[in-house]
């Protein structure tokens, strides 16, 4: 590359400057330093949008912690209906297991269920099915209909599946508190 | 339109265009003032921001404006200063997008285009304007980082020596020194004098 002779330190703070503008440099530099065209300014809404979302931080942020709060506590309520609507799942859905042809253990699982957990615990020993059970070859079918009613009722070692929807339904106060941290939290980081 | 708007770098760079008190209505939650803020800023730093990382710049100058607006409130200075702290968040955005991304800016100018624009004295229509202005910025970024990057700042943003050297943390002396080099380079790109 050929080493130009032009421009010396002080012509080069000239161009710099806007001044040599009809020499090649001097026009890309003009070129650079040219006034805007409207296509330059194409971020224009958007950054206004942007700074009047920066002026209404505080009480945006604050909504937003509370909406968030909000959208955890129905993810946390669906997360528990699932829960319990699998375990029911998992109940009910035992019994084409046993057989096609012995419906009995249906009804009686969830019923079980809803029953207080008193006279569900003598029963979970005994394995309700039994009776029905009793009748065709039980020895496979019926395991496994009684395992799970077991797990629902006695709330006794095996309670992983059943205990946590009634548990988390009845502790709605529980998010309550979190709401009133994250409010907390959200004043707090205004300043 | 915003065609009343219209305020060149070169224009904003001067001190005839003084915007301080501007920025001071802005930094109290004037909308009207930001924008004027952001009519007066944007089209330079983006061209500074074009040049440093190619077609990625206008996200860059998005996320350097977001930030802008976040940070207003804390911000202290006069235009000047202003111009240099945009230039100085978009530097860093710029820094954390080469990073996110692993890719390095390439531009590279077809010498035609380059002939055509040291040639090119005068043309009415934007599009072509808007045209020699890319080629331009993009012919600048083709200069070592240093040295593209303070002519950058002192054409296109329109910062002296001194502000850019606090904005690349160098002496004004280096600064100098690096957009002497870079106009040398670039004059050694450039078609023959008489042409």
């Amino acid at each position: 590359m050929r080493v130009p002779s032009w421009p010396d330190r002080a012509a080069a703070e000239r161009l710099l400057a806007g001044d040599h503008a009809d020499t090649p440099v001097g026009r890309v530099l003009a070129h650079a330093g040219r006034p805007a065209g409207p296509h330059e300014l194409a971020g224009e809404d958007a950054a206004v949008a942007a700074f009047r979302a920066a002026a209404a931080a505080p009480a945006a942020r604050r909504r937003r912690l509370v909406s968030r709060v909000l959208a955890l506590k129905l993810t946390a309520a669906a997360v528990l209906l699932t829960g319990s609507g699998l375990a029911v799942a998992g109940v009910t859905g035992t019994l084409p297991l046993p057989a096609g042809d012995d419906p009995r253990p249906a009804p009686t699982a969830p019923r079980d269920r809803l029953e207080p957990a008193p006279s569900a615990g003598p029963q979970g020993p005994v394995r309700v099915p039994p009776p029905a059970a009793g009748t065709s070859a039980p020895a496979q079918a019926t395991p496994t209909p009684a395992a799970p009613t077991n797990r629902g009722k006695p709330k006794g070692p095996d309670e992983r599946t059943h205990t946590p929807p009634p548990r988390g339904n009845t502790a709605h106060p529980t998010p309550g508190q979190r709401n009133d941290n994250a409010a907390e939290n959200g004043s707090g980081r205004q300043p | 339109m915003r065609v009343n708007w219209l305020v060149g770098p070169t224009e904003a760079a001067s001190s005839a265009t003084d915007l301080s008190s501007v920025v001071a209505a802005a930094q109290s939650g004037d909308e009207n003032a930001f924008r004027q803020l952001f009519r007066a800023v944007q089209p330079a730093l983006l061209r500074y921001l074009r040049g440093l990382i190619g077609d990625d710049a206008d996200d860059v100058a998005s996320e350097t404006w977001l930030q802008v607006c976040r940070d207003l409130p804390t911000f202290t200075g006069n235009y000047d200063n202003f111009r240099a702290w945009t230039a100085t968040i978009g530097r860093h955005r710029v820094m954390d997008h080469v990073r996110r991304t692993r890719r390095r800016p390439q531009a590279a100018v077809p010498v035609e285009i380059l002939v055509e624009l040291a040639g090119n004295a005068d043309t009415e229509l934007e599009a072509a304007d808007a045209a020699a202005t890319s080629a331009a910025i993009a012919l600048i970024a083709t200069l070592p980082a240093q040295q593209a990057e303070a002519v950058l700042l002192r054409v296109v943003m329109g910062l002296d020596a001194e502000t850019v050297g606090r904005i690349l943390g160098k002496r004004p002396g280096a600064v100098r020194t690096a957009a002497y080099r870079g106009l040398r380079s670039l004059a050694a790109l450039m078609p023959e004098d008489p042409r």
